[in-house]
């Protein structure tokens, strides 16, 4: 793979140009990651791929190996892994919740204690999910309850 | 994330769950440990207290408990199982293991109903009182997360209409 770097210092804005015979997954991975950066993400539908405001995901969830993007009417496959999407959402107020899934703090609606000290997190499309008892500290952490 | 647990956080459990029981056992001998020192090895010394026999067994008794709990609530050793299950579990083998206890060391004659009877009793009321503030605690931390996530709610809002 051949990388080019130009610097123009009259430029506005940068620029990424991918040049390739055609689209294979790493290029797709490549993109989506580069998307990520601009707080988008990229999520693939029926065969489409459609690009995704960050703030209107849910959360992401892992089911056989694949990683999928929920948001309030619609579920898109993303080729990012979950570290990786971690990595970068934390950012912006997504957090993990247990091993496979990673949740939008800000779609979070209600928060309930289980007699487990596990939390459990009702999203703004009332589908509840389940704080792991290791994360769940980190929400009490944010939220000044300990 | 949630702190790994050691050696020391176990030994740190089983101290208090034991110098807690110790002090129950004290107010036990001091109430009844003269009507019942005939009869009960528990209570042998009377209202001077518990022989370190006693103490002993109590400690043994305390280490298999904070086992059994550090086993039954480990996510990682026991997976899939529900919460009320898992309580229910804890619980029969609490009651189970004291039951061993009592039989192996003779705590008391094992051929008297009253005992046993108080026996259940005291493990009732332990059990009813220690559902009743992990019911009252969970309620409170749940009043706390909902203030908490209201607050912040509040404070992303200012945020969002600071920028624009």
């Amino acid at each position: 793979m051949k990388i080019t770097i130009k610097t123009a210092s009259e430029a506005t804005d940068t620029e990424v140009s991918i040049t390739c015979k055609h689209l294979t997954p790493e290029i797709e991975k490549m993109i989506a990651m580069l998307r990520m950066l601009d707080m988008q993400l990229t999520g693939i539908k029926e065969g489409e791929t459609y690009l995704l405001d960050v703030s209107k995901v849910l959360y992401i969830d892992t089911v056989d190996k694949k990683v999928f993007i929920y948001t309030k009417d619609s579920v898109y496959e993303t080729y990012l892994h979950l570290y990786e999407l971690e990595e970068q959402l934390s950012k912006v107020d997504f957090f993990r919740a247990n091993k496979s899934c990673i949740i939008n703090f800000k779609q979070i609606i209600s928060l309930k204690a289980e007699i487990d000290r596990k939390l459990r997190a009702t999203m703004s499309n009332g589908e509840q999910l389940m704080i792991s008892r290791q994360y769940a500290d980190y929400i009490k952490e944010r939220l000044g309850v300990k | 994330m949630e702190r790994r647990k050691t050696l020391l956080d176990f030994m740190g459990h089983v101290l208090i769950i034991y110098g807690f029981t110790m002090v129950c056992m004290l107010c036990f001998a001091i109430l009844f440990g003269e009507s019942a020192k005939e009869y009960s090895s528990f209570l042998a010394l009377g209202s001077k207290g518990v022989t370190s026999e006693v103490m002993a067994q109590l400690l043994f008794l305390v280490v298999i408990i904070e086992v059994l709990q550090a086993t039954i609530g480990n996510e990682n050793i026991i997976k899939f199982i529900p919460v009320k299950l898992k309580s229910i579990c804890m619980v029969l083998f609490v009651f189970i293991t004291v039951i061993l206890f009592i039989i192996k060391f003779q705590w008391f004659p094992i051929g008297m109903w009253q005992p046993w009877a108080m026996f259940i009793l005291c493990f009732l009321i332990c059990f009813g009182m220690s559902t009743y503030l992990s019911i009252i605690k969970t309620k409170m931390e749940n009043q706390k997360l909902s203030e908490g996530l209201e607050r912040l709610k509040r404070q992303w809002k200012e945020e969002e209409q600071n920028e624009s």
